[in-house]
């Protein structure tokens, strides 16, 4: 059985929409009769990452705030940095919905030996509706940027490769770019166009693109 | 940063709705809050200019309408 390690602070506006965001993630794949480490709002400690990596699990999904060179949990404790990518070494994805942490930490990572990562060189920017804070599931704005960086955690679930993972989202988002520039889309819709381009151009992939968690 | 191009960022984030917020880093930004950190130059600003910036520049080359990634 493949085992899933996701960290989801929520303990400002950005991580609280993560975390909403990623209990979709959650619930799909629970239905994969999957073990699932949820390291959720205050729990996404580095203690209890370390304790959690023990098991071994086959991918870690980390949500939070970043920079090139380090991953946050609540609070922004820091969870993973260059210094202990080494906590990581026998996983074989690892997926950072963070900002820049594919500049230098996910090369880092895989020189320790993760098999594959995923994440972005630049800022992960996502636009929202100020009225939908409380419910953020329900923001049609945000879900442009956020259902296709689902699709890399969900697709890597479903047993297929990093690479399928990473095409999947990419191809996604430029589905929803270009429903940003057609006439379909509102007022609000239409001003994602030029943050969408961001993230795709700063999202990557390093290491065996064609390994599966089983 | 040029003021022209400060000036062409600076319209293009007035048309933001006045509801939408834009997560960038670890903040939320609003339409004003955007425009001023461009006003000022700050890292902020360049994030956002360049986004804006390279947007326009790859708009132009149509580089937004090529294939999808086979799988």
């Amino acid at each position: 059985m493949a085992k899933i390690l996701i960290t989801r602070p929520n303990h400002d506006e950005t991580t609280n929409y993560l975390y909403f965001w990623t209990s979709s993630v959650i619930k799909e794949i629970t239905k994969k009769n999957m073990t699932v480490y949820d390291l959720s709002s205050e729990k996404a400690t580095q203690k209890n990452l370390v304790n959690y990596l023990k098991h071994d699990p086959d991918f870690v999904f980390l949500n939070g705030h970043g920079s090139v060179n380090l991953i946050a949990g609540y609070e922004n404790e820091v969870l993973v940095d260059t210094n202990n990518t080494f906590l990581l070494s026998k996983t074989k994805i690892v997926y950072a919905r963070a900002c820049q942490a594919g500049k230098v930490l996910g090369q880092h990572l895989i020189k320790t030996g993760v098999k594959a990562f995923i994440g972005y060189t630049s800022s992960f920017v996502f636009l929202r509706i100020k009225r939908f804070l409380t419910h953020p599931c329900d923001d049609f704005l945000a879900r442009l940027f956020l259902e296709p960086s689902n699709l890399i955690a969900t697709t890597i679930a479903k047993g297929h490769s990093a690479n399928e993972a990473n095409n999947r989202s990419l191809n996604a988002m430029r589905k929803n770019l270009r429903f940003t520039l057609s006439s379909a889309a509102g007022p609000e819709e239409q001003v994602a166009a030029s943050y969408l381009w961001s993230n795709i151009n700063c999202q990557v992939l390093f290491g065996n693109s064609e390994i599966k968690i089983f | 940063m040029s003021d022209i191009i400060k000036q062409l960022v600076e319209e293009r984030l007035k048309v933001l709705p006045i509801d939408v917020a834009v997560s960038i880093g670890d903040a939320t930004y609003s339409k004003d809050e955007l425009i001023s950190h461009v006003q000022k130059g700050d890292e902020i600003g360049e994030q956002i200019s360049n986004i804006q910036i390279n947007f326009l520049q790859d708009l132009a080359k149509g580089a937004m309408y090529g294939e999808n990634t086979d799988n």
